[in-house]
């Protein structure tokens, strides 16, 4: 390809892919509530986002939704990862392959069980259902990453800790935990950016008093266009992207033994 | 060497599948002894050292620490410690934390840990390097922390897997000079597995030579070399002219020779470029090759290809296509048995 | 004695997760199966008994429509993505590795932006009031504002938009794979230009082509967000109808029904692409 054509395709797909998201970020800034034209800089929309009680509260029930299962199925999801790894137990490639399904189901399929399970088990819709649903899909996540990074540990090095006289329990906070300790903190990250992004599952799970960030975007945009909406949507954006740089920088990042994470 | 034995092997064996590593060991090691496994690739050595450390259940047989078997025993709880062949240094600890990973398993105190930890690096001639982290260390170096992660919990017996094979060849000598004064140190009972028979004869004090999952000699490296007693061991250890025996009648005559496959050494084969006294058989060097202390000579003398090691410095003369005259003594003929497969 | 500690190894480490994804994800599609073999109860919910009825409702005009739909959509979506994905890739692999990063990142960061963002600046855009309706009106191309925003190029345009990385990624990991040294033995051998590309890189890209066409149907098929902010009730899709179903009408075992079915086509998709890639592999092997 000569560098001329190389340059108008990454023009061309940079302003379709891009274009359409500047437009919101550069109208949350417009200091008018209907006008198209530019009619001056202006931070009253966040200041009018941030004084909403609804969106204090989407923000608390998205950050304790998100930490909470995020904490869950990342402390859930190693050590699946580290059984599957280490151990050879019957079921183990059907676990394996139940991994995956998650991962491909599709979010309105998932959303309809989970409500299912709960109407039929009387489980009162809240936080508590939504971070269950979270988790739900973010184990899978979790051990793929943290399982990805157990495929180069070597196992010569549970061997010399238990030759050294280190029982499993040791051997897995002593030695394997602090190895892969990257490898969860991906894990990690992926499973906070899934929950703080989820939109469909949250929505069936939720009921009323649950709404998260998603959420609210959903019901303000189902109510029109307002440069509110541009200002929460360039809230969410600048941190799911903030989120995920400063993650892949630390999944490139060497760790502290010169070793290449 | 007398006592009751340290370690005992009794008909231990091992398969995976279908595929029989190890075919039935048995041998009885004393206390103090440094003892090379010598054998090629694939032989089972590597497999044999992991069922003693308890990575491996073996499929028949027993193994026995100061009398006490050893099969239901996990390997955290046995008394014995395995140098890996790759080190398995801990990545995420320091040098000094890798050493004393093992005093810490065992609940030993912080003060008692320090000092013994220094005391072990001292050992392997490793001070000063307790704060870096085993990649910041040479191939050398991290060699001896892996010892010294072994030995600091004074096992009844360290295992070696082939402990020098990463390292390059000056390196590997100087280590394996260290190795025996270590043990000698210590006086802890070494086990060191490894496929180079030099190594095996300028280390142990006995030499088990592994063929197929079976040890098919146990003796001083001295008899190993010297009284080799199949044409596999002989072959395995050191450049070997192995010859039927009724091809020595030129040398021995027709009474000294009978049936048989027999081995002569080639640093035992007597050479020169003048006729000597004696039986001397008249041959030609086909090729000679130089090796700084001796010189390899390829002589075809009484329809045999032998080979001959003589000093450089009595070489002169030796020269292809030279006319040289062979003595093979009746004391240096080896008689072997035949290997059973 | 050693299995019986294995067995609380197992317990320990493999069981919570499994529980967990036994009760929240294997039950609850399992209770999807049983709702869609159930009758409807006349207040909303779920009778007793079983029926094939719902199973066969599935076969009415309406529901169909929108089901050729959502294949339709998802299937030029997905032929979209690839004749963009496709060339961008290309250029991407053959820039000297260190300059490849950028437009990777480049590439990639869309993916990490809320779908519900994305759907949304199209809105900006395209509805009556939007900036392309206000270009054209303002430039006298048309008098009246066209009707963009609802239709089924919206919600193309919408799944194209949200889903380019996805086919991006995995055609791009294949190209980088091919070697250089290929190509050029290729031309030194007379091939043209177009012959190679037919002949050397277009065999050894179908993998990856495979893997982004299944991600992105996959996606685009059973997808809610995009059809409903951008397609409106045009460019109602399986997704929306699942989800009016059970929210709005209230007939469980019909929205249960409609869910099996769908997962029935993600299953087939996926599974038909790991068979040819299977295939594929076991021919290049032989
Ligand atoms: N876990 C295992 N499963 C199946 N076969 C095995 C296993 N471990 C070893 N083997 C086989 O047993 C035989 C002996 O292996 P072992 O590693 O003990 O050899 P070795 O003498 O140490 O060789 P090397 O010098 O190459 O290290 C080999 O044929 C090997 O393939
Ligand atoms: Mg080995």
């Amino acid at each position: 390809m000569r560098p001329a054509a190389r340059r108008a395709l990454f023009g061309a797909v940079l302003a379709f892919v891009y274009a359409p998201i500047l437009v919101v970020v550069v109208y949350s800034f417009n200091d008018s509530r209907f006008a198209l034209a530019w009619q001056g800089f202006t931070l009253r929309w966040y200041r009018s986002l941030l004084a909403s009680a609804e969106f204090r509260t989407a923000l608390e029930n998205t950050l304790v939704i998100s930490l909470s299962a995020t904490l869950l199925a990342t402390a859930l999801g190693t050590l699946l990862a580290v059984g599957i790894h280490f151990l050879r137990f019957p079921g183990r490639r059907a676990l394996q392959a139940l991994l995956y399904l998650p991962v491909v189901m599709p979010d309105i399929v998932m959303a309809v069980g989970l409500l299912a399970l709960y109407v039929a088990t009387h489980l009162t819709l809240g936080r508590v259902s939504v971070i269950l649903a979270h988790v739900s899909f973010q184990i899978s996540f979790v051990a793929l990453v943290v399982g990805g990074r157990l495929q180069g540990f070597p196992v010569s090095l549970v061997e010399a800790a238990r030759d050294l006289g280190a029982g499993p329990l040791a051997v897995l906070r002593r030695i394997v935990l602090p190895v892969i300790r990257p490898g969860i903190a991906a894990g990690a990250v992926v499973a906070a950016t899934l929950s703080v992004d989820d939109f469909l599952i949250t929505y069936f799970t939720a009921g009323a008093g649950a709404s998260t960030l998603p959420i609210r975007i959903y019901a303000m945009v189902k109510r029109g266009v307002t440069p509110d909406v541009n200002a929460l949507a360039t809230l969410l954006l600048v941190f799911t992207i903030g989120v995920s740089l400063l993650a892949l920088r630390g999944v490139g990042r060497p760790n502290r033994t010169g070793e290449t994470a | 060497m007398s006592g009751p034995p340290l370690l005992e092997l009794r008909d231990v064996a091992k398969h995976f599948g279908t595929h029989e590593a190890v075919r039935g060991v048995t041998e009885a090691f004393q206390a103090g002894e440094y003892v090379c496994i010598l054998g090629a690739s694939g032989c089972g050595k590597t497999t044999l050292l992991r069922l003693i450390a308890g990575f491996e259940t073996p499929s028949r047989g027993d193994i026995a620490l100061e009398g006490q078997s050893l099969i239901a025993v996990p390997p955290e709880r046995r008394n014995v410690n395995l140098v890996f062949q790759d080190y398995a240094l801990f990545p995420h600890l320091t040098v000094r934390a890798n050493v004393e990973f093992g005093l810490e398993m065992r609940r030993v105190a912080a003060a008692d840990r320090a000092r013994r930890a220094d005391a072990a690096l001292a050992l392997v001639d490793l001070p000063a390097t307790g704060d870096r982290f085993p990649q910041q260390l040479s191939g050398g170096q991290r060699q001896r922390v892996a010892v010294a992660r072994a030995l600091v919990n004074e096992p009844a017996v360290l295992l070696l897997d082939e402990p020098l094979s990463a390292l390059d060849r000056g390196l590997r000598q100087q280590m394996q000079a260290e190795l025996r004064r270590i043990q000698r140190n210590v006086g802890i009972t070494f086990l060191h597995v490894t496929h180079d028979q030099g190594e095996a004869l300028s280390l142990a004090d006995r030499v088990a030579v592994m063929h197929a999952g079976r040890f098919v000699q146990v003796g001083t490296p001295r008899e190993i070399y010297e009284r080799p007693r199949s044409r596999l061991v002989a072959e395995f250890v050191g450049a070997s002219n192995v010859i039927p025996r009724p091809r020595l009648a030129p040398w021995l005559g027709p009474s000294g020779a009978g049936d048989g496959v027999t081995l002569v050494r080639p640093e035992r084969i007597g050479i020169a470029a003048e006729p000597m006294e004696g039986r001397a058989v008249v041959g030609t060097v086909r090729r000679t090759a130089y090796f700084g202390a001796t010189v390899e000579c390829l002589v075809d003398a009484a329809g045999l290809a032998l080979v001959v090691h003589v000093p450089a410095a009595a070489a002169a003369g030796l020269t292809d296509g030279a006319a040289v005259w062979l003595r093979i003594a009746a004391e240096d003929v080896v008689a072997l048995a035949e290997d059973v497969a | 004695m050693r299995v019986e500690r294995r067995g609380r190894l197992v317990a320990a480490t493999v069981g919570p997760a499994a529980l967990f994804l036994l009760v929240f994800f294997l039950v609850p599609f399992a209770v999807v199966v049983v709702y869609a073999l159930s009758p409807a109860a006349p207040g909303g919910g779920v009778g007793p008994g079983f029926t094939l009825e719902q199973l066969g409702r599935l076969w009415n005009v309406d529901y169909l429509r929108i089901v050729g739909r959502s294949a339709r959509l998802a299937a030029v979506a997905t032929l979209l993505t690839l004749a963009i994905a496709y060339p961008v890739a290309w250029a991407i692999a053959r820039l000297e590795r260190r300059r490849q990063l950028l437009p990777l990142l480049v590439i990639v960061v869309p993916s990490w932006i809320n779908l519900l963002i994305k759907n949304y600046a199209w809105i900006t855009i395209l509805r009556r009031e939007g900036l392309v309706n206000t270009a054209l009106t303002g430039l006298g191309v048309t008098s009246e504002p066209l009707p963009l925003l609802f239709t089924e190029g919206a919600v193309v345009v919408g799944l194209v938009h949200s889903y380019l990385p996805f086919m991006l990624l995995p055609i791009y990991a294949a190209l980088d794979r091919i070697e250089p040294a290929l190509i050029e033995a290729a031309r030194d051998l007379g091939a043209t230009p177009g012959r190679v590309f037919r002949r050397i890189v277009w065999p050894q890209s179908l993998a990856g082509v495979a893997a982004g066409c299944t991600f992105v149907f996959v996606l685009a098929f059973g997808s809610f967000v995009t059809p409903d902010l951008l397609g409106g009730a045009r460019g109602m899709m399986i997704g929306n109808l699942i989800q009016n179903q059970i929210l709005q009408v209230r007939n469980w075992p019909l929205g249960a029904a409609l869910s099996v079915a769908l997962t029935v086509v993600v299953v087939a998709a996926i599974g038909g692409a790991l068979l040819l890639a299977n295939r594929a592999q076991r021919g290049r092997t032989a």
